[in-house]
Parts: structure tokens; C-alpha cells; sequence
């Protein structure tokens, strides 16, 4: 018998490729051998400056899982109030404290969707796009937004698949 | 209240990014099995209760509690293990349709309690708390409180015990700068034991204040401060002052000295330092009367330069006592000055004053120096001394 957090992480699994979810690309384990290590594929949402683009996060998943939180960032460079523009770490409560089982794989990476578009500059992890907001210039944070999706999000999505 | 995973954790401004961060297939199921759940209505069961939570925050409403043997396709919504691949007694521990392991959900309230013993676990969605029957003995109970209360409490420890440190660091300092000042045997009867409330509140104040007295904002304040804790009975006019009338008039005296200093010297002095900066539009001295606006900000910038080096400021004014003193002992070899000035405290106070006014005086001639070094550069031009490099090479 599988232990419990391959179980549940396989029926993830299956949830996802019988319906798949339009926003995210893709959503499955790196590899045959090892379960803890998943990859997925963010769609930015239309009508953001995220739209168009593809990032690619990466999910580690604690032994402990579902109790504790998976350990998700991004691969692909975002440009985002919340997120590290070097590392790729995402400061969103539910990855931390605000965990509970009830969450999933699928449901953790549509709440970073939902990030994106609605960021939280008090809690900045990236400074310089934090103080846009702060300053209320949202045309610039837009256009740097969408430049760095340009830049990076569009069309490179093969880019990062060595380093995951 | 933390966020549950069925309402959105993240404010949603807009109306129609309804995305609720869970996939969408759960909400399905939930809706199948609460219309199978609704058509068979049941009473009361003891292990829920339908008290808490009144307004229901999930998708699916249900109104009265159901038990384990409707839920036909049983799965954990810990583990996500169903009957047929996992093993575990089930339990429906809340009124909204989420039915786990006990063992998921006692592991589950277990990690959350990790930091907080006491605290309640609630079911994400429905926020029903989770009534455990557990058999707790008392001194179980007492030991829980106190750890919970030995948690809770390690910060406000932590803030007492630096302010401890600091404020016994400051009194020591406060002692030292004292008995320096007025001279060991005097400082020893001063400091003597019992300490007046007096002594309690200035000696922390001691090196707080001579930090201050380096600041500008200090200047409305810190004449009112030997005021608060002067004896009034003391204060009489006599010549030489006695001690407390020097210290009431200090703060004073320093005021008067920065205001003359600004003065005499405040335009020059910036002239020299605007001199020392890069794009400076005053060295041109042709054009000069055109670059107002440009050395108004050159001026902002340097406030904001000489505000930056708060360390020098800070480690200067602590030393000032002990150089004061040392001042003042090398004023009292000299026999009319000692025949003047008999005790040594007003001595080092003189002292002291003679070290600022000297220290200034030599500050300016630095910066003076330095302007005119600046001004005097120029670079020389290759062709000049391209023979002296060949004669060299």
C-alpha cells in the first residue's frame, strides 16, 4: 500500500488531468521517482499585465504534507510586489500560517494566480514594485509589469526546464 | 481569524475575479453530497453541535447534522484516502459536508496547537469548532497554562530585559560621567546610598541628554530639564555660581554659544562644504549668483549627509565628560587659574567649554583648508608632463 501522502498526491493528480483547469497549464510531478517534487505552469490572467504570460513554478512537498504547507516558487522571473524577483519566493499567508489540509496543490496555485493580480504592497518581498504601488503610480507598475512578462514570461517557458 | 481555503484569502477588488482558490470538481462533489445529505434529515447527534458559526461561510448550506452512514462516497479531506484504499475510523466532526480520519484530524489539531496549547481549532470551512472528548488530568491542565503562559510571555520579557540592560548600562555611565565631573571624593558622597528619587531619574537621563544636547530638536527642551530635578533652595546667585546654578545655566549657555556660531560662521562654513561637493555651481564664482536654486538642494543633500554620521555625533557627546575632566585637571596645574576656580567641578565645566570652543575652532580651520585645497586643483594637461614620463619609463 502507497503511504498516505503519495495517495493523496496521486488522487491531485487524477483531480487534475480529469479536469483540467484552463488557468494552469500544467500541473504534475518533475519526475517518475520522486512524488514530492511537482512543477506547474501559472497562466497570467486577461486583462492584467500578467496576461500572456507563463511561469513556471516549482513545488516541493514536505513528507509532512498535507498537515504542513508545500514549498512553492517561482522559476520564472516575475515582477511582483509579493514575490522575490532573485529567488522566486512567494509571501502569500496560506503557504505559511494560514495552511490547512483543505487546500491542494491546485487550489494553492490558483490562490498565487489570484495574488498576482491582487497584491498586497505592505508586505513587499519586491521593494521597487511595492513602492509604485505605494506611490499610486500604477501606470508605471503596469508597465514594468508587463515588461518583465515580456520579458520573461512570453515564449520561454523551455527556458528554465534544466534548472527544475 | 485566518482565511479558509473556500473564501478567498486575498481581497478581491474587482467583482467578477470570483475565482474562489479551490478546484473547481470539490465544490461539485460538496453540492452532490449535500443534496443527498438534505433529503435525509436527522436529529441531533452528541458529537456535533449546531451552537457555533451561525452564519455560514462555505458553498454548501446545511442546515441540521447528518450522520457518518449517509456520506456514501466517504473520502478524507485530510489524507483525501477513501474507503476502499485506506484504513482509519471516520468521523464527521462539523455540520458542513468534510469528513476525515480521526487520526488526520487529531494530527491535524495536534500540528496547529504546536505553538499555542490552548488554542481552538475550527474546521476551515465552516469554522465549527472541533469538540475532542479527551481525558485531561488537572496537573495536565495546570502544566499546560503555564507553558502557554510562558509563551506568551517571552516577548514582553525580552523588551523588559533590554530595558533593564540599557537603563543599568546608562546608570553606570551616568555614575562614571559624575564622579569624572565633579571629582572622586565629592562623586562618591554624591552617589552615596540611599539614593534620592533624584539621583534615580537623572543618572539613566545622563548620557541620553548629552546625546541629545548634540541634536537640534533638543534646543526647546533641554533648558526645562535641570529644572525638573534642581533643588529651588539651591539656586542662589553667588560668584562664583554654585554647582546647581551651573547646571541650570549650561543649557542655556549652549543655546546662546550654537545660535552665535550659526552666526558667524554658518554661511561660510556651508560655502566651504558646498565647495567639497560634486556639481558644485559656486566655484564658477563668475556666474555664481545664477546657481541659487541648484545650491538649495545641494544644501538639502548635505543636511541629509551630516545627519548620516550619527554614530561620530553619539560616540562624541559620551566622551565629552571624561574629556572635560581631563581639560580640567590640566587647567588645575596652573596656580591662578586653581586659586580662581578652587573645586574641580567647575573647573572641568570650564574645561569642557574650552574643548568645544576648540574643537570647533579647529573644525573650521579643516574645513577651511580642505575648501582651499579643493580649490586650488587643477589637472595638468599630458603634453606638460609627458617628458618627465618618458625621462621616467
Amino acid at each position: 500500500m502507497v503511504d498516505p501522502v503519495s495517495r493523496r498526491l496521486i488522487k491531485e493528480l487524477k483531480d487534475y488531468q480529469k479536469e483540467p483547469n484552463p488557468d494552469l497549464a500544467e500541473l504534475s510531478p518533475v519526475s517518475d521517482d520522486n512524488i514530492l517534487i511537482w512543477k506547474a505552469v501559472l497562466r497570467g490572467e486577461v486583462d492584467t499585465p500578467y496576461e500572456g504570460g507563463n511561469w513556471i513554478l516549482r513545488i516541493e512537498i514536505p513528507k509532512t504534507y498535507p498537515i504542513h504547507p508545500p514549498k512553492i516558487k517561482f522559476l520564472t522571473k516575475i515582477c511582483h510586489p509579493n514575490i522575490s524577483f532573485k529567488t522566486g519566493e512567494i509571501c502569500l499567508d496560506i503557504l505559511k500560517t494560514a495552511w490547512s489540509p483543505a487546500w491542494t496543490l491546485q487550489s494553492a496555485c490558483m490562490a498565487i494566480r489570484l495574488l498576482l493580480s491582487n497584491p498586497e504592497p505592505t508586505s513587499p518581498l519586491n521593494c521597487d514594485a511595492a513602492n509604485l504601488l505605494r506611490c499610486g503610480d500604477f501606470m508605471g507598475y503596469e508597465s514594468l509589469v508587463r515588461m518583465y512578462t515580456q520579458l520573461f514570461a512570453i515564449n520561454q517557458s523551455s527556458e528554465y526546464e534544466g534548472t527544475s | 481569524m485566518s482565511s479558509t481555503p473556500f473564501s478567498p484569502i486575498i481581497r478581491v477588488d474587482r467583482g467578477e475575479s470570483s475565482t474562489t482558490p479551490f478546484a473547481v470538481n470539490d465544490i461539485n462533489d460538496l453540492q452532490r453530497s449535500a443534496n443527498l445529505i438534505d433529503e435525509n434529515i436527522i436529529t441531533t447527534t452528541t458529537t456535533t453541535t449546531t451552537t457555533t458559526s451561525s452564519t455560514q461561510t462555505g458553498p454548501v448550506a446545511l442546515r441540521l447534522p447528518v450522520t457518518l452512514e449517509q456520506v456514501d462516497d466517504k473520502r478524507c479531506w485530510i489524507c483525501f484516502g477513501e474507503e476502499s484504499d485506506s484504513v482509519g475510523k471516520w468521523v464527521r466532526p462539523c455540520k458542513c459536508s468534510l469528513i476525515c480520519h480521526e487520526e488526520c484530524l487529531l494530527n491535524w489539531i495536534t500540528e496547529n496547537q504546536k505553538s499555542t496549547a490552548l488554542k481552538k481549532v475550527r474546521c476551515p470551512q465552516c469554522r465549527t469548532l472541533y469538540h475532542l472528548t479527551e481525558r485531561t488530568s488537572p496537573l495536565l491542565r495546570v502544566f499546560t497554562i503555564i507553558d502557554s503562559a510562558i509563551q506568551s510571555s517571552i516577548p514582553y520579557f525580552t523588551i523588559f530585559g533590554v530595558t533593564f540592560a540599557v537603563a543599568v548600562t546608562n546608570i553606570h555611565y551616568g555614575a562614571y560621567a559624575i564622579i569624572t565631573m565633579v571629582g572622586v571624593e565629592d562623586g562618591e558622597r554624591l552617589l552615596e546610598e540611599p539614593w534620592s528619587w533624584r539621583i534615580c531619574f537623572t543618572l539613566p537621563l545622563v548620557p541620553i541628554l548629552l546625546i541629545f544636547s548634540r541634536a537640534r530638536i533638543a534646543d526647546p527642551v533641554m533648558p526645562l530639564i535641570p529644572m525638573l530635578f534642581i533643588r529651588y533652595d539651591q539656586l542662589r546667585t553667588t560668584m562664583p555660581p554654585n554647582p546647581s546654578l551651573t547646571i541650570s545655566l549650561l543649557p542655556w549657555a549652549r543655546i546662546v554659544y550654537n545660535y552665535s556660531y550659526n552666526r558667524l560662521f554658518g554661511r561660510l562654513e556651508a560655502s566651504w562644504r558646498r565647495q567639497l561637493e560634486p556639481y558644485n555651481t559656486s566655484s564658477d564664482v563668475e556666474n555664481g549668483e545664477n546657481g541659487n536654486e541648484r545650491r538649495r538642494e545641494n544644501q538639502d543633500v548635505l543636511d541629509r549627509l551630516d545627519r548620516s554620521n550619527a554614530g561620530r555625533k553619539i560616540v562624541g557627546a559620551l566622551c565629552l565628560p571624561f574629556i572635560s575632566a581631563m581639560v580640567g585637571s590640566l587647567l588645575g596645574r596652573f596656580s591662578f587659574i586653581r586659586s580662581r576656580i578652587p573645586d574641580t567641578f567647575h573647573r572641568n565645566v570650564l574645561g569642557g567649554c574650552l574643548f568645544i570652543v576648540f574643537k570647533d575652532i579647529v573644525n573650521l580651520t579643516y574645513k577651511y583648508q580642505r575648501a582651499r585645497h579643493r580649490r586650488s586643483r587643477h589637472v595638468k594637461n599630458y603634453a606638460d608632463f609627458a617628458n618627465e614620463e618618458t625621462f621616467i619609463l
